[in-house]
């Protein structure tokens, strides 16, 4: 007797067996902060990419989130186009501190139409709805290996080959060498292909057509961990000028508070607290 | 500015404070604490600046903790250090060396970080050893340990290669005087803010460790005790 079914075929959202899709982490091993050779975890370090007006910011946050029972740390991906917001999602990332492998456990995502939140496509979470987290990044990256990144059922099932460990990449950040490339693919959309490189010491440097511009840490996003060396101009920069009012009200500037010898400038927080 | 007029009233401030109103000065010069929000939004990581005469930044400070800052002596010492203290200085005297000693600020608060200096001045055809040199002992001062205080490393100037001995040994020596410098902080606990209100005095204890030897011959090591002492006032509110 045959029995034809419309439904989705069964196997559809089988597990391909060609790529790793369950990786084994000790409880004791998690870490949401770190660097391993291909990916960067520390809060404060910010990649910007761009692709003609559009531009894509990972930012390392200062925040962690508890996932399937792991501090996993956030970061987000803001994807703009002329200003326009595109896409923001925050993506949760723990490392297991004995591999500096990095493990993908999921992520918030807003997506934008006419500059308002349409809809949260792609949005998933390991420990929720049969999903598990997936691998990111390696500590150790060897050619041909297939793994899964995201391991969840009919949301998101992206899978990761490397297909070369050798590459270079020119951005307008530089050029790298010895580069990871990965060819991803999703099991949701199978015609889609897609190759990211990874630099050593950097991280992500091309991702699809986007490019690396700039990369490095920012002052503020680090939760009281600000690098407060780096703050301000540093010595032999010029002094920025300015124009303001002094406690009896009159216009002051760099030339008018200077003595013979030079100028002690202090900012301070506040006055009245 | 009127606020800036009350607090400087009330100091008895008469150089210029500058009321950087929207925070612009604060955001151009690249010091807005990005994680204030609310009440304390725009405000900068606050720092000091030193600007030279030709409009060039000559240095900065900034610490980690907020609460923690390099007094404004302190940073015109690091800039322009006194001449060798004068005899008769806070000074200790030793077997082979005499020490004199002096503080950044003679008044200070919980928070501030001051500079001690002590200058070392060694005896007639004496020579002490460099931090660093093997086989001997090294000049080194330190703090003694206190919840009162956190210390940095002190800082010594550049040494001098010495040849000594019938081996022709060379070593790196300190022979002519020469100034050690220390950053301490002086620490927000409860009881130093207690002591502070109470405008109490802080004695930062140390002892400068060394070995004396001449063209001839190496001396017992000594160890001398140092002090610096400083009078607390409470933090500004």
């Amino acid at each position: 007797m045959a029995c034809l079914s419309h439904t989705s075929a069964p196997f559809a959202q089988a597990i391909d067996d060609t790529f790793t899709s369950s990786f084994n982490v000790e409880a004791t091993d998690w870490t949401s902060t770190g660097r391993s050779p291909y990916f960067v975890l520390e809060p404060g370090y910010q990649q910007t990419f761009r692709e003609g007006e559009t531009q894509l910011v990972i930012t390392v946050l200062a925040e962690t989130k508890m996932v399937a029972g792991v501090e996993t740390r956030v970061v987000e991906e803001n994807e703009s186009k002329a200003g326009k917001p595109i896409e923001v999602s925050r993506n949760y990332f723990a490392m297991s501190k004995r591999t500096g492998s990095v493990f993908y456990f999921g992520e918030d995502v807003d997506m934008y139409e006419n500059g308002k939140v349409a809809n949260h496509q792609g949005s998933w979470l390991a420990g929720a709805a049969g999903a598990t987290y997936g691998l990111m990044m390696p500590g150790l990256p060897l050619m041909k290996a297939r793994y899964y990144q995201e391991v969840a059922p009919r949301v998101a099932l992206d899978r990761a080959e490397i297909v070369a460990v050798n590459a270079i990449v020119r951005a307008p950040a530089g050029e790298f060498t010895h580069c990871v490339k990965t060819e991803e693919t999703s099991q949701l959309e199978p015609r889609l292909k897609e190759y990211k490189f990874y630099a050593p010491g950097v991280g992500l440097v091309k991702d699809g057509p986007f490019l690396l511009v700039k990369y490095g840490k920012i002052a503020g996003a680090t939760g009281g961990q600000v690098d407060v060396t780096m703050l301000g101009p540093q010595p032999g920069a010029a002094a920025i000028d300015f124009k303001l009012n002094d406690q009896a009200g009159q216009p002051r500037t760099l030339a008018s508070i200077a003595g013979p010898k030079g100028t002690m400038l202090v900012f301070f927080r506040s006055a009245d607290w | 500015m009127d606020t800036l007029k009350t607090f400087a009233d009330a100091h008895s401030i008469t150089f210029p404070l500058l009321s950087d109103d929207g925070s612009r000065t604060i955001t151009a010069w690249g010091i807005l604490n990005k994680e204030a929000t609310g009440k304390t939004a725009g405000i900068p990581h606050p720092g000091t600046f030193v600007i030279n005469t030709q409009g060039r930044i000559e240095s900065r400070s900034f610490e980690q903790a907020y609460t923690e800052r390099e007094t404004a002596a302190s940073i015109l010492e690091q800039l322009t250090p006194p001449a060798l203290l004068p005899k008769g200085t806070n000074e200790v005297t030793g077997q082979h060396l005499l020490v004199r000693t002096r503080q950044s600020d003679a008044i200070a608060a919980p928070g501030h970080h001051l500079l001690l200096t002590a200058d070392v001045i060694p005896g007639a055809g004496m020579h002490v050893y460099a931090p660093g040199q093997q086989g001997y002992i090294a000049v080194d001062l330190s703090i003694d340990p206190s919840p009162n205080l956190k210390t940095a490393s002190a800082v010594f100037p550049a040494s001098k290669s010495f040849v000594f001995g019938p081996d022709k040994e060379k070593v790196q020596v300190f022979d002519a005087p020469f100034r050690i410098t220390q950053d301490v902080a002086l620490t927000l606990t409860p009881a130093m803010r207690q002591l502070a209100t109470a405008k109490g005095t802080l004695t930062i204890a140390g002892a400068l460790q060394y070995q004396a030897c001449n063209e001839r011959v190496c001396f017992p090591p000594e160890t001398l005790k140092v002090s610096w002492t400083v009078v607390l006032t409470p933090i500004e509110r």
